[in-house]
C-alpha cells in the first residue's frame, strides 16, 4: 500500500530542499539580506529556533513591503514546517522499521555472494533443505540458499548466522546466476515439486553442455520408486529419496537394536564433533610428493588419515607412513571440524 | 482389550471403508496365528520402503550384510484405505493386511500388538504416529516401536517419551545423506566400503573392554595398538563420560567397561576383541 520507503525519502528530501531554496531566495529578495543571512533566517524560522538576532521585522529595509514579507513568512512556515516534519517522520520510520539495516544487510550479502567461489547452491527452503543448510554450515562449506518464499528466507536468516540467500525461482537460470552459478561447485535441488527438480536438472544439464562447466548436481525426490531413475537420467549425480532412506533405516532400527551407536552419532547427530571428512591435495600444495609420515599431518592437525583415494577412485586404506601423496589425491580423515579445516588449508594451494 | 477378536468389528474406527475388515476370511485366521511378527502402520512412501525391505527378508534377498541371525518375519500392514492396500497387495501377494485406523486400540489389537515383535509407526501425520506409539507401548511393554517423524526438534522427544525405541526423520537423514554424497563423495564411498565390507577386510568396530580383560587399566601408549595390531583408536568412550573422546592421546587410560572404537583390519580387531574380553562385539550399521 506504501510506495517504497526509498522513494518517499527522496521525495521528502527534494521537497525540503525546495523549501530552503525558496525561503533563502525570498528573504534575500524581500529583505535584501546577503545569502548566508537569508539561509540562516530560513533555517531558524523553519526549525522554530528564532534567536531573534535576525528577524523579518527587525531587518526590514527602508521602503520594504512589510505586508508582503509577513505573507511570505506565513506561507514559508506553513509549507516548510509541514515538509520538515514529513521529512523527519520518514527518516525516523526508515530507521525504526529496520529497513535501513535490512538494506545494508542485503547489500553486504550480495557482496558476500559475489565473493564466493567453489560454493554450493541449495535450492528450496523446506524441512529437508534446512537440515542440509545446517550440515553445510557445520562442515564449513559456503552455500547460497535459493527459495521463492521471501518471508521464509528472512525467518531462516534469523536462525542461521551469516546465511546467504537469493529470493527467486530456482528453475530460472537468472536466479541461479544471482546465486553465483558460474563460480559454484554444485547445485543441490530440494524443491517441493519433483517436476521442478526435473526442469532445473535439464536446464543445468544444458548449461553444462553449452559452457563445459564442471558442476556436481544433486536432487531430492519425494518418490523413490518412479521419479528417482528419471532424475538420474536427467543428469543428477546424486539422487536421494528421504522417505525411502527413512524406511530402510526404520527396518534397520527395528531388527538391529543392539547395533552400536558410534557411527550413528558420528554421521548423523547434529551435536557431534567427530566427522569423517575429505580434503583434496591441490597441484601446488606443499603436501605433493611427500610421504604421509613426513607430511606430519598427524602432528600438525591431530587427524588420523584413514584412507587415501587416488584420482582414479581406488582407495589405499589405512595408509602406511610411506604412502606418497600426489596431486588429486583425496585424503580421508577423522577428526573435529577445526582440524579438518586445518587439513584443507594444508592440502590447498600453497 | 484382552486377547484378540479378529472378526469383531471396531466400534470407533473411522475413515476406513469397513472398519477392522480383513482382506479375506483366511486373513483373519492368519492374523490370529501371528506371533513375533511386525506391524506396519501406513502405506505411504516410507511404509512402502519398509514393506519392500521386509519382503526382501522374507524371500531371503535380505538387507545387505544381514547375517543369518535375523530370521525372516511375518508382517501385517494396517491401513485406512482399501485402495492403498490393494495396490500394495498386487505387488506383494503374500502380505497380511488389515483395513482400519491404526490409531484405534481395537485395530492394533486385531493386528496382534500384544504378541508382536515390533511396530512401525510410519504414517504421514505426526500425531497419528504419536498415538500409535503410545497405544502400542501401553498394550505391549516389550514390543519394539520405530516411529517416523518430520519434525526432529518438536515431535521426536514426544515420540521417545511416548515409548518409541527409535525415531527416524526422513527430512533429517535424507538431507544429511544428500549433502554427504554431494559434497564429500570420497567419504561416502569410503564409509560404504567400511560398512558393507565388500572389497576390503578393514572395518570400523566398537570393542567393549571387560573387567577381566588384559587391556583394562593400561594407557594407550602401553597398549601401542597401532604398532602391535595396526589398529587406530578412533574414539574412546569411558563409562564415566557421556561423550566419546575422539582421537584420544597416548596417556588416555582404558578401564573396564570402556568402549574403544577401532579402525583397521577385521582380523586384527577380532584378535584384540579376544583380548578385550569374552563379550561379542557388534558392528556399526550404515
Amino acid at each position: 500500500m506504501h510506495e517504497p520507503i526509498r522513494r518517499r525519502i527522496i521525495r521528502a528530501t527534494l521537497l525540503i530542499g525546495a523549501v530552503f531554496v525558496i525561503g533563502t531566495a525570498g528573504f534575500r529578495y524581500l529583505l535584501g539580506l546577503p545569502f548566508i543571512e537569508a539561509l540562516y533566517l530560513t533555517v531558524i524560522t523553519l526549525t522554530t529556533v528564532g534567536y531573534g538576532d535576525i528577524s523579518p521585522h527587525a531587518d526590514m529595509p527602508p521602503g520594504g513591503n512589510a505586508y508582503l514579507v509577513k505573507l511570505f513568512t506565513i506561507l514559508l512556515i506553513i509549507v516548510g514546517m509541514g515538509g520538515f516534519l514529513y521529512f523527519l517522520s520518514i527518516v525516523t520510520e526508515y530507521m525504526v522499521s529496520g529497513e535501513m539495516s535490512r538494506a545494508r544487510r542485503q547489500g553486504r550479502m550480495r557482496r558476500r555472494i559475489d565473493g564466493l567461489r567453489g560454493h554450493w547452491i541449495l535450492c528450496g527452503a523446506g524441512e529437508t533443505a534446512l537440515h542440509m543448510a545446517r550440515e553445510l554450515g557445520n562442515t564449513a562449506r559456503p552455500f547460497v540458499l535459493v527459495d521463492t518464499d521471501a518471508d521464509r528466507l528472512r525467518a531462516l536468516a534469523d536462525r542461521l548466522a551469516d546465511l546467504c540467500y537469493v529470493h527467486g525461482d530456482a528453475t530460472q537460470e537468472t536466479t541461479l546466476a544471482r546465486a553465483g552459478l558460474e563460480r559454484a561447485a554444485g547445485v543441490l535441488l530440494a524443491l517441493p515439486d519433483d517436476k521442478d527438480v526435473l526442469y532445473a536438472l535439464l536446464a543445468l544439464q544444458e548449461r553444462k553442455r553449452a559452457t563445459g562447466a564442471v558442476l556436481r548436481v544433486a536432487a531430492r525426490t519425494t518418490d523413490w520408486q518412479k521419479t528417482g531413475p528419471k532424475l538420474r537420467a536427467a543428469g543428477a549425480d546424486v539422487v536421494i529419496a528421504p522417505d525411502g532412506i527413512a524406511g530402510r533405516r526404520m527396518v534397520s532400527e527395528m531388527f538391529r537394536p543392539s547395533v552400536t551407536t558410534f557411527l550413528d552419532r558420528m554421521l548423523r547427530d547434529t551435536g557431534t564433533v567427530l566427522r569423517v571428512e575429505e580434503a583434496t591435495v591441490a597441484p601446488d600444495s606443499a603436501l605433493c610428493g611427500v610421504p604421509l609420515e613426513q607430511s606430519r599431518i598427524r602432528e600438525r592437525t591431530g587427524l588420523v588419515i584413514v584412507a587415501v583415494r587416488g584420482p582414479d577412485g581406488t582407495f589405499a586404506y589405512n595408509p602406511g607412513p610411506q604412502q606418497p601423496l600426489a596431486p588429486g589425491d583425496v585424503l580421508i580423515a577423522m577428526g573435529e571440524m577445526s582440524q579438518i579445516v586445518h587439513l584443507r588449508r594444508l592440502a590447498g594451494a600453497a | 482389550m484382552t486377547g484378540h477378536a479378529p472378526r469383531q468389528p471396531s466400534q470407533h474406527a473411522h475413515r476406513a471403508e469397513e472398519p477392522g475388515e480383513m482382506s479375506s476370511a483366511t486373513d483373519s485366521e492368519a492374523l490370529a496365528g501371528l506371533k513375533d511378527h511386525v506391524i506396519v502402520c501406513g502405506t505411504g512412501p516410507t511404509a512402502q520402503r519398509i514393506i519392500a525391505e521386509l519382503e526382501a527378508f522374507r524371500t531371503g534377498a535380505g538387507m545387505r550384510r544381514t547375517s543369518g541371525a535375523i530370521p525372516p518375519r511375518e508382517y501385517v500392514v494396517v491401513a485406512r484405505m482399501r485402495e492403498d492396500i490393494d495396490r500394495l497387495r498386487r505387488r506383494y501377494p503374500h502380505m497380511h493386511v488389515l483395513i482400519g485406523d491404526p490409531t484405534e486400540d481395537e485395530i492394533l489389537a486385531q493386528a496382534g500388538v500384544q504378541r508382536a515383535y515390533g511396530v512401525f509407526a510410519a504414517l504421514a501425520d505426526e500425531r497419528d504416529n504419536l498415538f500409535i506409539t503410545f497405544t502400542a507401548r501401553h498394550e505391549n511393554p516389550d514390543v519394539r516401536i520405530v516411529a517416523r517423524t518430520t519434525d526432529v526438534y518438536g515431535t521426536e522427544p514426544k515420540l521417545k517419551a511416548a515409548g518409541a525405541n527409535a525415531v527416524i526423520s526422513p527430512s533429517f537423514i535424507g538431507g544429511l545423506r544428500l549433502v554427504s554424497e554431494t559434497v564429500r563423495p570420497s567419504v561416502a564411498a569410503f564409509l560404504d566400503e567400511m560398512l558393507r565390507g565388500r572389497d576390503t577386510d578393514l572395518g570400523l568396530v566398537e570393542v567393549c573392554v571387560q573387567r577381566t580383560s588384559a587391556l583394562a587399566g593400561r594407557t594407550l601408549r602401553e597398549l601401542s595398538l597401532p604398532a602391535r595390531h595396526g589398529l587406530h583408536v578412533v574414539a574412546l568412550h569411558t563409562r564415566a563420560a557421556t561423550e566419546y573422546a575422539y582421537n584420544p592421546g597416548p596417556e588416555a587410560r582404558v578401564q573396564a567397561g570402556d568402549t574403544l572404537v577401532l579402525f583397521g583390519a577385521r582380523a586384527s580387531i577380532d584378535r584384540l576383541a579376544a583380548e578385550a574380553g569374552p563379550a561379542p562385539q557388534e558392528e556399526a550399521d550404515g
